[in-house]
């Protein structure tokens, strides 16, 4: 009973490190995932100018863009009639409650829609182009405490199993 | 006559305010279905035009022609809300269409938009504060060309000027007629091509069109009329090719170029009278070309379609209307 309880010990500590470093790996998707979709809405408004309902739609249908659940939330939004802001803002935090994301990963991916649909071709570029290159630094800087922190926390949470099994044992 | 504005209305309320919405949709079902425009100014009553003309919307979903304090106004963040919906959210999506002051709605609604423009070396960029918004309201009139068909168009194509006055239902007659033609009602399944700049005529939307412009119509939408007509003569072979609002020399060249390649054209311009035909340069190049069969002056009013005359080139007096009278033998036609 008491190996049992020991090994039980180790395995949740091992368990609970593992899921606070996926944690930060989840995040890093999202973000990059976000990022891949600003490419492709670029892209899009800059050559098909399509409006954004239907880049929304095609993008959803694609599947490529899965990680970024708060894009189809973000069409049933809109497909219920709200201003595509509003529509953008709730479906990021409806989203966010769910996901690893932090307050200022939501604030960036919200500000993003502020501008969004509002002006020409030309601003719309320079709106995704500019938080194309926010989000890169922030993937980036991420991507360096994630890898540093996973390794810590693996590490740290073997160390920590052993301990408990050497100590208890 | 069939008359189908039922479903006009109804996508024009998607794009209104809810407080707009609700006033409209009270109104009785005859003066629903006769609204022609929605007329929205920023902090100004509501404007509803029906074939009895101006009137304004009270709260209670009645028309009045008095103005007065029950009158619906729209205030400035209702109609800027109601831009965005306008332009689905998505301004540089109707850039060009706002810059030329309309947008075109699914369903071939015209949306006129007026502001401040914002112009560089003589020419619009961008519009600023929109303050007016004009809804026009497509209809579908089966069988408004009927007459035109029968004098004009028994049993063979032929080149057609269709002349009218604002609100004189051009576009609804041109679309009732490619419908026609291109639904053999000409003699035989003739290949039309529809060249709708604006997007007013078929109403294309996600691959289908809105509007019947028949079966066997290739619709080039949002082609400038010019390259329209180049690449469909190049490439699909028309035997008729329909326009709407021809208004400059340019497209006039091109579309004389056409018919002297073999190519049918029936076409549409602002012009309220015989003698205007005659001043206007764009139509009196195409007329004095000889190449054009008739010129059809339509009339305002009730009936959309009403031919008030046909003016045959060759001098021929035209026996089925009252006030027809014979060519000038002046003009020099064909």
């Amino acid at each position: 009973m008491r190996i049992s309880g020991i090994a039980l010990i180790a395995i949740v500590i091992c368990i609970t490190g593992n899921y606070f470093s996926s944690l930060k790996v989840k995040r890093v998707k999202i973000l990059e995932c976000f990022l891949t979709f600003i490419g492709y809405l670029r892209t899009q408004i800059e050559f098909s100018q399509q409006p954004l309902e239907r880049i929304f739609e095609q993008a959803v249908e694609s599947n490529e863009f899965n990680d970024c659940g708060f894009l189809k939330m973000c069409l049933a939004n809109i497909k219920n009639g709200l201003e595509l802001s509003n529509a953008w803002k709730s479906s990021v935090d409806t989203f966010s409650k769910a996901s690893p994301l932090t307050n200022q990963d939501c604030r960036t991916i919200k500000e993003f829609s502020n501008s969004l649909g509002s002006s020409d071709i030309g601003g719309q570029i320079r709106n995704c182009e500019a938080y194309s290159e926010i989000l890169k630094q922030s993937i980036c800087n991420l991507k360096k405490s994630t890898d540093k922190a996973v390794k810590i926390i693996n590490t740290l949470s073997l160390f920590l199993a052993a301990f408990v099994i050497i100590f208890f044992i | 006559m069939k008359y189908l504005n039922n479903k006009g209305i109804n996508d024009i309320l998607f794009y209104l305010p809810l407080r707009i919405k609700d006033a409209v949709y009270k109104l009785s079902d005859t003066n629903k279905y006769s609204v022609k425009e929605i007329r929205l100014r920023a902090d100004k009553p509501v404007v509803i035009v029906t074939e009895r003309g101006s009137s304004f919307l009270t709260g209670n979903g009645k028309l009045s022609y008095i103005i007065s304090d029950s009158l619906v106004k729209i205030t400035c963040d209702e109609l800027s809300e109601t831009v965005k919906r306008v332009c689905e959210y998505s301004v540089y999506s109707h850039q060009e269409e706002i810059n030329q002051s309309f947008i075109t709605l699914s369903g071939g609604h015209r949306v006129g938009l007026c502001g401040n423009a914002v112009t560089e070396h003589g020419k619009i960029i961008s519009v600023r504060d929109i303050n007016c918004i004009n809804f026009r309201v497509a209809s579908e009139r089966i069988g408004c060309a009927n007459e035109i068909m029968t004098s004009l168009f028994n049993s063979r194509l032929s080149n057609v000027i269709i002349a009218g006055p604002p609100m004189s239902g051009k576009t609804t007659v041109l679309r009732d007629l490619v419908r026609q033609i291109s639904d053999g009602n000409a003699g035989e399944y003739y290949k039309c091509v529809l060249i709708d700049e604006r997007q007013e005529i078929a109403g294309t939307s996600s691959l289908k069109t809105q509007c019947n412009v028949g079966s066997n119509t290739d619709v080039f939408t949002s082609y400038p009329k010019r390259t329209g007509i180049e690449l469909a003569v190049r490439s699909f072979s028309p035997d008729i090719i329909f326009c709407d609002e021809i208004a400059s020399e340019e497209e006039a060249e091109v579309i004389l170029n056409a018919i002297m390649c073999g190519v049918k054209f029936a076409v549409s311009m602002h012009c309220s009278c015989r003698e205007e035909l005659h001043r206007r340069k764009v139509s009196k190049a195409l007329l004095e070309s000889g190449l054009f069969d008739a010129a059809v002056i339509l009339d305002r009013g009730e009936n959309v379609g009403k031919v008030r005359e046909i003016i045959r080139t060759g001098g021929e007096k035209n026996e089925n209307f009252g006030n027809s009278f014979d060519c000038d033998r002046n003009l020099h036609y064909g």
